[in-house]
């Protein structure tokens, strides 16, 4: 298991990161047409390149067909290492037999390479779309090396809180199903969501590191058996539907629907999610999801869960409370470097807590007051 | 809603043997249709596999399309049954799009997207031999990608393991005017299925197939003797079913009758229109594949 992020100090630098590149698309050259990988930078292997056309999007795969339509599909190649596909519409395909050309961008790294993006798909995308020239599209070339990409080294405090909006109550609950089902690794297709790229980040936001790292995810592109990932965001109808995962194989959520009402080894985890999108505390989701590279079970994110509540209820706990809280925690193994970090901050917690508690023993004119209050709450 | 259900039933697939739910609509690995499994079961007799291949924009789905119109019209005293609703997809397709004169859409690499063609074909004649038949139409580039690494698509692999019979298209306007690409796709396609089936390099291979040289309204004279004109112009091709197949013969065929080519203001390229259609040469291959089954 890789080591978890290690949250830098904030006057850490952005580094740079190199990544593997090509570009499947459908031209016409001297050594053929149609589509196929036209330029692939020299660390892409043939096993590799065999892998990425078994499952790129070819013709009419983007679920949308206007000229600005995108997709995305994040997944691991047989080698170990991480495929990200980034798929545009780029003009009229040459033998214009109607539809776009679909220009697919390859990005191909190790692990370690993508724990530095937080094992976020999405952060990779922002990252090579910076990056990648618009010309390619217009006149994929013939060769390429290795794409450079930029990469946060601590996750800036502005850029989630301007990103995404707080989340109506409704499509929380929707958001935290899929997540449910992330959790519990069944493979999902979700059909008819709106904004399907914000739904994934909000899901990718929750998810821990743990699952991050292996998660295979898509947006924006037409389901197929060859790209039949973990979680998939394809508009599909329900004779579609069916015809393609008929034998149930892949769990079919219609957006507009009931969400089940599943239990899961993972409910702790969820309640505690849903708490902090409601308080608008995604960023502190987003940031402690991130630092939990191994706790995967229902039981050690049920354990963090609970302990990043006490950290918080320690501040207001009176005596009574206060042992309470100690006493739930105190014989705890960690689970992994996180839950470690936690503990030891619930223990300098506690500690600052004594210390207050005792000066208000002395000097008992706010403080008891205020102990009594919170633990009423 | 959600469906999660899985059923413990297992039927195999007719194409590449994979066991799949009674569910199934489609095969959960090579995305071959399960009906065909089960309109075989229903007929007791295990279809033959004809296959179409070519590469990218020969013209495989036009000329599969025709064909099998052709055939359910009866032409030329031939019966064509189609087992499924799911077989008159294709020529629906090509005669819907053709008809509004626009070529039919790319067929895409993903197999599930791919038009499966099963018939059962006889001609109306005493004692008519009966051939069941699956034609599935396969898009050009994934055709190339198993050619240039074998296994990267496991359903054309085992399609073509179990071909009785091939038809092979080749654009014949490109070579008429001194490309060489598809006389080179056809030599490797050729040498992947040299591959497949040579049991002894001694011995050729017995398999019929047909060379069909497609979009011939640009070379007309191949219709007097396309033999010729592929020992002229695909003369790679050409060696190697001199040196390799037993069974091979050459056919011209045609499908539009005039086609003209409209640039919309502020665009770029040029879309090709077909403004009406002329078949001609479309039955002949088939009816040689048969004859030879």
């Amino acid at each position: 298991m890789d080591p978890g992020a290690v949250v830098d100090p904030p006057e850490a630098p952005a580094g740079t990161v190199p990544v593997e590149q090509a570009i499947f698309t459908s031209i016409r050259s001297p050594l053929g047409r149609g589509y196929r990988i036209v330029a692939a930078s020299s660390g892409i292997s043939t096993d590799e390149k065999k892998e990425i056309v078994q499952c790129a999007p070819s013709h009419g795969s983007l679920c949308a067909s206007s000229p600005t339509a995108c997709g995305l599909a994040s997944f691991e190649l047989r080698s170990g290492r991480r495929c990200l596909f980034l798929t545009r519409n780029a003009g009229v395909e040459h033998t214009a037999r109607g539809g776009c050309r679909v220009h697919t961008h390859v990005l191909v790294m190790d692990q370690e390479t993508y724990r530095r993006f937080r094992y976020d798909p999405l952060e990779v995308e922002t990252a090579a779309l910076a990056k990648i020239d618009e010309e390619l599209l217009r006149s994929p070339p013939t060769r390429l090396d290795a794409l450079t990409l930029g990469v946060q080294t601590r996750e800036p405090r502005s850029r989630q809180t301007d990103a995404a909006p707080r989340l109506p109550s409704a499509t929380a609950k929707r958001v935290a199903g899929i997540l449910r089902a992330v959790l519990d690794r069944r493979r999902t297709l979700v059909a008819g969501a709106p904004a399907p790229r914000d739904i994934l980040r909000w899901t990718l936001g929750a998810t821990p590191a743990a699952f991050r790292a292996r998660l295979s995810v898509s947006y924006g592109l037409r389901f197929s058996p060859a790209r039949s990932f973990q979680l998939v965001f394809a508009d599909v109808d329900r004779s579609e539907a069916e015809r393609v995962v008929g034998d149930g194989s892949i769990e079919i959520r219609y957006w507009d629907a009931p969400v089940p009402q599943a239990r899961s080894s993972f409910d702790a985890w969820l309640r505690f999610v849903r708490e902090r999108w409601d308080a608008g505390r995604h960023d502190d989701i987003n940031r402690l999801s991130s630092q939990l590279a191994q706790e995967e079970s229902g039981q050690a994110l049920e354990q963090i869960a609970t302990l990043c509540t006490d950290i918080e209820r320690v501040g207001q706990a009176n005596p009574a409370l206060l042992d309470r809280l100690i006493q739930r925690h105190s014989r705890v193994m960690p689970n992994g470097e996180t839950h470690a970090r936690l503990l030891a901050e619930f223990e300098n917690a506690v500690k600052a807590r004594r210390v207050s508690l005792e000066r208000a023993e002395q000097d008992p004119s706010g403080e008891t007051q205020a102990a009594t209050e919170a633990d009423a709450q | 809603m959600s469906t999660a259900a899985t059923s413990s039933a297992s039927t195999p697939c007719l194409i590449c043997a994979a066991k799949n739910s009674s569910r199934a609509v489609l095969c959960r690995e090579c995305s071959a249709p399960m009906a065909l499994v089960h309109e075989a079961a229903a007929q007791r007799r295990a279809p033959q596999i004809v296959s179409v291949i070519g590469d990218s924009n020969v013209g495989k789905t036009v000329y599969l399309g025709f064909l099998l119109d052709m055939l359910s019209q009866r032409a030329e005293n031939y019966e064509a049954v189609p087992r499924g609703a799911y077989s008159v997809d294709l020529p629906q397709i090509v005669i819907s799009h053709m008809a509004y004169r626009t070529f039919p859409p790319k067929t895409p690499m993903e197999s599930n997207e791919w038009n499966w063609a099963y018939y059962q074909v006889r001609r109306r004649v005493r004692n008519p031999k009966r051939v069941d038949l699956v034609m599935p139409d396969m898009a050009g580039e994934a055709l190339a990608a198993e050619v240039a690494a074998p296994s990267t698509f496991r359903v054309i692999q085992n399609l073509l393991g179990k071909s009785s019979g091939l038809l092979l298209l080749v654009d014949g306007a490109l070579a008429a005017h001194g490309t060489a690409q598809p006389d080179f796709f056809a030599l490797k396609m050729l040498s992947y299925i040299d591959a497949m089936f040579a049991r002894n390099r001694r011995k050729q291979i017995g398999m019929p197939i047909a060379v069909v040289l497609t979009k011939a309204d640009y070379f007309p004279q191949s219709f007097d003797d396309p033999r010729r004109f592929a020992e002229a112009n695909l003369n790679r091709l050409w060696n190697m079913c001199e040196s390799r197949f037993a069974n091979v013969a050459f056919f011209a065929c045609s499908v539009v009758g005039s086609l003209a080519y409209a640039i919309a203001e502020n665009e770029d390229f040029v879309t090709p229109v077909p403004l009406h259609t002329s078949l001609r040469g479309i039955l002949e291959p088939f009816e040689w594949i048969l004859e030879q089954l």
